[in-house]
């Protein structure tokens, strides 16, 4: 074979071909970015079906397994029917008074999670439901975000539009971390594993141990105790079923019941950690720390504001895959260190015969008290 | 009905990648070997068919794994989690396999040393291997 050039006709092709590529790509490379993001999003959506679908199956064979008769109704469709379950949130036009309108729908919201399961398990005590809760509450997550990407896929496809499925290409690495992350959940969730998230109960739950317990609101238990002189009060979501339970709400009855007379309010929580930051590491700060829609953050806020109270915030970092994925060793270690530093806190914030409330925030699963 | 058309729809990307992927690697090929005999010539425009060569096979292989990537079939493997059990009188400690019902802070069987009941004091996961995976989802293996 001849080298390409002027009196080779092979090469005459070839280049002609070549430069033919050249012109086709000038006009049809859009076209043709617009196809290689399609198929990155179909790629994605592949692994979102697997994900939500492997969702649904654990549901429904979690349902299963705490059902005492064999010869029960099949929970497939009712699972399938819960799967499409919606929330609406409350009109922010006059956004006055928004904070109780939100924490209404969301207790009716738990609420409904709670009887659905009932129906569907009937048998089931207050850790499983609770921890039914979480499984089909991840599934109802994975199912949205899933749908979520095949209209904005479907969309693409049919307008071949490229800004509509830049718009979802761009943000696929974040979302699909986010869908692995509560993919991780769902395994810890039906077997009653504890989470990352649940850094801070550990150090309550731990404090909790041989002392006699009650619950101030659903969920939420607390215990009183005295180091070095001081009164404190201690406070989680109720174990070791999945919950949250609503520490706001207790820390606001504690601090109106004692009319304010309380020296600080330490809260522990998981935070998200920068990369680049240690998994499990602990620092401390002011502040209500506390995620999650912003109702008992609003309540604490509220009631500390009112008989200014000082709060003090200690965190256990990890990523958003850890916090709800089985702890890791790692934030076992943290939750020592930050154990550590809850009673340096204690001894260096407040005086003998203060009253101090200690809450443990985070989800409880697999953690008990 | 919209099956067989899919289908048929599918049927034929397939074929139209092939074909272009043929075509391609006929053009990069030539281009390869042109470059290449041009350099043993001497020739000036040697390195410029080369790089044209060398690029064209290069969007082969992308394109290629681009394809291959979609075929992938995702499973779900088992994550190993433990329980570390502790006795508190005597502060002996051993780890065992996680069992359903499980809960850190809860009271198991007794210490094989000093007969006292142990606690369960950590829950955790195996050490997922870095090098292995770099995907936070340690359960989904290709």
């Amino acid at each position: 074979m001849a080298p390409a050039g002027e009196s080779d006709p092979i090469g005459m092709i070839m280049n002609v071909l070549w430069i033919g590529l050249i012109v086709f790509s000038m006009f049809y490379g859009q076209k043709i970015q617009t196809w290689m993001m399609l198929r990155e999003i179909s790629g994605a959506l592949d692994r979102l079906t697997f994900l939500k679908n492997e969702a649904r199956n654990v549901s429904i064979k979690s349902i299963k397994a705490v059902r005492k008769k064999a010869d029960q109704e099949d929970p497939s469709p009712r699972v399938d029917h819960f799967l499409e379950y919606f929330t609406i949130m409350p009109v922010t036009l006059d956004p006055s008074g928004i904070v109780p309108k939100i924490d209404h729908i969301l207790s009716l919201r738990e609420d409904r999670f709670e009887d659905e399961i009932r129906t569907m398990a009937p048998e089931a005590d207050e850790i499983q439901i609770n921890n039914l809760e979480g499984v089909l509450e991840v599934s109802v997550d994975l199912n949205e975000i899933f749908k979520v990407v095949r209209h904005f896929y479907l969309l693409g496809r049919k307008t071949m539009s490229l800004y509509v499925i830049m718009q979802v290409q761009m943000q696929l690495p974040l979302i699909m971390q986010i869908a692995e992350a509560y993919f991780a959940a769902l395994k810890a969730f039906a077997d009653g594993q504890p989470i990352g998230d649940g850094a801070g109960p550990l150090v309550v739950g731990k404090m909790m141990l041989e002392l006699e317990k009650k619950e101030v609101v659903k969920d939420t238990v607390l215990s009183e105790t005295s180091i070095d002189g001081r009164k404190v009060i201690l406070i989680k979501a109720k174990g070791p079923g999945s919950s949250v339970g609503k520490p706001g709400e207790a820390i606001q009855r504690i601090i109106e019941e004692n009319k304010g007379k309380v020296s600080s309010i330490i809260m522990i929580d998981a935070a998200a950690k920068l990369e680049g930051e240690e998994t499990g590491s602990t620092a401390e700060g002011i502040g209500s720390a506390i995620g999650g829609y912003g109702v008992e953050k609003y309540k604490i806020e509220e009631v500390a504001t009112k008989y200014k109270v000082p709060l003090e915030a200690v965190v256990v970092k990890q990523l958003l895959h850890e916090a709800i994925s089985p702890m890791l060793e790692e934030i076992y270690n943290g939750v020592d260190i930050a154990s550590a530093r809850v009673r340096r806190l204690i001894q260096e914030r407040t005086k003998e015969g203060d009253t101090v409330i200690v809450a443990g925030i985070g989800n409880s699963v697999g953690i008990g008290q | 009905m919209m099956t067989e058309r899919s289908n048929r729809a599918s049927l034929t990307s397939v074929l139209v990648f092939i074909i272009s992927m043929i075509v391609m690697f006929v053009i990069a090929s030539y281009f390869i070997y042109s470059g290449y005999t041009s350099f043993l010539e001497g020739r000036s425009d040697a390195y410029y068919q080369m790089l044209i060569g060398i690029a064209s096979m290069a969007s082969i292989v992308y394109v290629a794994v681009q394809y291959r990537a979609r075929s992938i079939k995702y499973k779900m493997k088992e994550l190993k989690v433990f329980s570390k059990l502790e006795s508190e009188e005597c502060g002996y400690s051993t780890v065992r396999d996680f069992l359903k019902g499980d809960y850190v802070f809860k009271t198991v069987e007794n210490c094989p040393k000093c007969d006292a009941p142990m606690t369960i004091t950590r829950i955790y996961p195996e050490k997922k291997d870095e090098k292995k995976s770099s995907s936070p989802l340690q359960w989904l293996a290709p």
